[in-house]
């Protein structure tokens, strides 16, 4: 920890907070317009969508007033936001469940599978870079070279090669899903099925769901191994010339020691800003292709499956949650800063 | 001591191999069928599902009436007999006795009444089937009900057999705030059907399994269990295929049939009509007003290029609105063919000599490669002709929306056909050529051949005479092909690829994507 006037720290932090927070509503306020303007400028007519194209006329009708899609617009949007502050984040047209249900449904198998991600994008990319920039000049060189090159490669082709090889060839891994039906856990409090396994006994489960996780993780870590190899590099580079280094060498400190303790610390504020922007862009819609190849059942495929279909609420709902993760993320980054480097303060 | 550590020792072994609490195996358990299908069930409420989705609730569910496995005729199923009255008003169902539903309780005529009531009060969904023609229904005693429509209707009867059957026990149950018990029937199933719900992973499996009480019992070979996955990405879906962990493909892509018939594991069922795809054109609106236009354009499309190469064979040339093999179709309609002299010619006639700098659109559903290819297919023939064509690509409910109005359609929009091969075309025709329709993006009307066409098919609509109303039917056809609203291009092949262990498949020529589960099983070498 820090050592830092603990209490003015955790005043101007609160402030902060507060302060972030509350810069949530306006944001949510913002995207929701935007999302419903588009949505509703889309030539399209719902209600008939919702009934079926088989539908007759009265029964397009009867549902077009019972969503209250009869209304005018400005009407709509303010119904929209009073539900939202109720926590109603309205009901989709194809199935007529409540939005919310889906979400909290779809949504953690995606951010397991972006959190396993950044696990794993953090535990190989982060050493890999250390070595790049402290080892020789061919493994440096053989290092970056290798993780440029799969991260250059398409994701979508990636995860399809990877079910070749790894599914097809070697019938080492399963191809698609989150979990074998063999091995289904009976309940799911948390949805999280790593989590679900472990609370209901599941042992068996826990292999299997972790087996199904290692191409769609592996897809999606090549996809942004290059950048996080990289920026550590070069940040610790930068922090190796400094002179607080040289004067740690010449006390005589270990050089490990020098280099985790003291460099690598100091050299972190940026690779961690990274790896909250790779966090966001995963949950914000790159963890789409990679559930529509594995057949992942995470929102990705809800949203996509919405938008399709052009059903209002899903695609609002899925949108404005997204919007403010990526918010929070950004807020989690710049807190997490405070510890990086007591210098900074809010 | 030792014991004991032996004891927790065994516990926590049986702990991590501990038996699954579902008995679904995979595709090398012969009791498991493990069918692919693309799109994730939106929901498993029978009244409220309105996409295909819905072929899947089928094993679980049965309707009063059904469709004879592999034929077009009706037969009894939950009702065990019934009589129409000669006015075609009255529909009286014996209903058979000592059908279960899943949830153990008795099916009776109250369970029809609320299964009714729920339809109407609900009006999403199945309210199609029977809106605007079911009047009330009457318990007349407990294995009885009368059924009174508002008109004659003989495609009634035939709708029947989708209005499938759920426990009105469940629904009292689990009505929660007046919503129909649609929460619970969103993720339940209580039906009457040979199969029932063993579990629902929503966006990626379904997992039917066998009912012990089902009311025709298990004699003979079955399946216990049917494992509905969702496989989004086509390449996917055919390397799980060829990797036997799949049973059945549900319509596998055009391009990867071949492949299929060569491999000897494999089965590919084929041959059977199922939809048309249409070219429609906008007679009231743009140069296609004119009948010389459209037949010219009639005249261009390459009919034998978009069998053999966009089809891969697996299909035939549309001949007029419906499927050849409906008792309703009209054999002796003209068919065109690729004939650029005389498409030439009557664009010449119609004051476009040498294409005169006619341009045209045509509007098809975005990445909808077949679409697409058939666009290119006539763009290219048009252009010989010396007129422009542009297809523009457009997100389907945009499309559908534009192409409702004439004067937002395009000059030409691509769609396919449903109900065409139902023995009583009526929801075909009022969909597509009926004023109104909602595919009916020809806005084609005539007052040829001794009246409208919206005439002609009001009165098929109430015919109950088979033979007066086929009539009907053929003489509509005959107006339509002479007004040329569409380019009829071609008849899509119903296709299944099944690893050739699967046994008892038949297609539905009627409910073209009813598989018969029940008589399915699978013979493992």
């Amino acid at each position: 920890m820090p050592s830092l006037p603990f209490k003015k720290k955790a005043g101007s932090l609160t402030q902060f907070l507060i302060k972030r927070i509350l810069f949530l509503v306006p944001v949510a306020i913002a995207v929701t317009l935007v999302t419903f303007v588009i949505t509703r400028v889309i030539p399209a007519d719902p209600a008939q969508l919702a009934a079926g194209l088989r539908a007759g006329p009265e029964q397009v009708e009867q549902l077009r007033r019972n969503m209250g899609l009869d209304k005018p617009l400005y009407v709509q949007y303010f119904n929209y936001l009073k539900g939202l502050a109720r926590g109603d984040f309205g009901a989709s047209m194809r199935t007529r469940q409540p939005v919310i249900k889906d979400i909290l449904r779809y949504f953690p198998a995606t951010a397991e599978l972006a959190l396993i991600t950044m696990v794993v994008l953090t535990a190989v990319g982060i050493p890999l870079g250390v070595l790049t920039a402290t080892t020789r000049k061919s493994v440096d060189v053989a290092v970056r070279s290798f993780s440029v090159g799969v991260t250059a490669l398409p994701t979508f082709w990636l995860a399809l090669v990877f079910q070749f090889i790894f599914f097809y060839r070697l019938r080492l891994l399963p191809a698609l899903g989150q979990i074998s039906s063999e091995s289904l856990i009976s309940a799911h409090p948390t949805h999280f099925y790593l989590l679900d396994s472990v609370f209901t006994g599941s042992f068996r489960a826990l292999p299997d769901v972790l087996l199904h996780m290692v191409m769609p993780v592996s897809a999606l870590v090549a996809g942004r191994l290059a950048i996080v190899v990289r920026m550590t590099r070069a940040s610790l580079l930068q922090e190796l010339q400094h002179e607080y280094v040289k004067t740690a060498r010449a006390k005589g400190l270990p050089e490990m020691l020098v280099l985790l303790k003291h460099a690598l610390r100091n050299s972190l504020i940026p690779i961690v800003t990274e790896l909250g922007l790779h966090l966001g862009w995963l949950l914000g819609g790159a963890v789409f292709v990679v559930e529509l190849i594995f057949s992942w059942p995470g929102i990705g495929l809800y949203a996509i499956k919405s938008i399709l279909a052009l059903d209002y609420m899903p695609i609002m709902g899925t949108t404005l949650i997204m919007t403010l993760i990526f918010v929070i993320i950004n807020l989690l980054v710049d807190i997490s800063y405070t510890f990086l480097n007591p210098r900074i303060r809010y | 001591m030792r014991r004991f550590v032996l004891l927790l020792f065994l516990g926590l072994l049986g702990c991590c191999l501990g038996v699954s609490s579902f008995g679904a195996g995979d595709a090398s358990d012969p009791g498991t069928l493990v069918y692919a299908f693309r799109e994730p069930m939106t929901t498993l409420d029978p009244h409220v599902n309105v996409d295909g989705t819905l072929q899947m609730l089928r094993p679980c569910y049965d309707g009063l009436v059904r469709y004879k496995v592999g034929t077009a005729e009706l037969e009894p199923c939950l009702a065990a007999a019934w009589d129409v009255s000669p006015d075609g008003l009255v529909y009286t169902f014996q209903l058979r006795k000592g059908v279960q539903f899943h949830d153990g309780t008795l099916f009776d005529a109250e369970a029809v009444r609320a299964n009714f009531d729920r339809i109407v009060d609900l009006n999403l969904g199945a309210a199609y089937l029977i809106d605007g023609v079911f009047d009330h229904l009457d318990v007349v005693d407990d294995d009885t009900v009368r059924i009174v429509v508002k008109q004659p209707s003989p495609g009634f009867i035939y709708s029947l057999v989708e209005i499938y059957m759920i426990s009105p026990q469940a629904l009292a149950d689990h009505e929660k705030d007046g919503d129909g018990a649609t929460a619970w029937f969103h993720e339940n199933i209580a039906g009457t059907g040979p199969y029932t719900l063993e579990y629902w992973q929503p966006a990626s499996e379904l997992s039917l399994m066998r009912f012990d009480e089902y009311w025709e019992g298990w004699e003979g070979k079955h399946l216990d269990y049917i494992v509905v996955k969702n496989v989004a990405e086509l390449a996917t879906q055919r390397m799980l295929f060829e990797a036997g962990q799949l049973d059945v493909i549900d319509e596998p892509q055009t391009e990867d049939v071949p492949a299929y018939k060569a491999n000897a594991d494999i089965t590919v069922y084929d041959g059977q009509l199922l939809q048309g795809w249409y070219i429609t054109m906008n007679c009231l609106r743009g140069p296609t007003s004119d009948v010389r236009v459209r037949r010219a354009i009639a005249y261009a499309f390459d009919y034998a290029t978009a069998v053999s190469q966009l089809r891969k064979g697996l299909a035939v040339p549309l001949q007029g609105p419906i499927n050849a093999t409906n008792p309703a179709h009209n054999p002796c309609l003209f068919q065109y063919s690729k004939n650029l002299d005389k498409a030439r010619d009557l664009l010449a006639e119609a004051g476009y000599p040498g294409g005169g700098g006619l341009e045209l659109k045509l509007g098809v559903v975005q990445n909808l490669t077949f679409e697409i290819e058939s666009g290119q297919l006539l763009q290219a023939a048009l252009a010989e002709l010396g007129v422009k064509l542009e297809v523009i690509q457009i997100a389907w409910f945009t499309f559908l929306e534009m192409s409702q109005d004439p004067d937002k359609a395009n000059d030409l929009a691509m769609v396919s056909t449903v109900y065409a091969s139902d023995p009583v075309p009526d929801k075909h025709f009022v969909m597509y050529w009926q004023t109104g329709g909602t595919y009916n993006w020809s806005f084609f009307s005539s007052t040829d051949a001794g009246g409208s066409l919206d005439t002609i098919l009001e009165q098929a609509k109430v015919t109950i005479d088979d033979n007066v109303r086929n009539a009907l039917y053929r003489a509509a056809q005959e107006i339509i092909v002479a007004g040329c609203p569409a380019i009829f291009t071609v008849n899509d092949f119903n296709i299944r690829a099944m690893r050739s262990i699967v046994k008892g498949f038949q297609f539905s020529p009627t409910l073209v994507f009813y598989d018969p589960f029940y008589y399915m099983y699978k013979e493992m070498p």
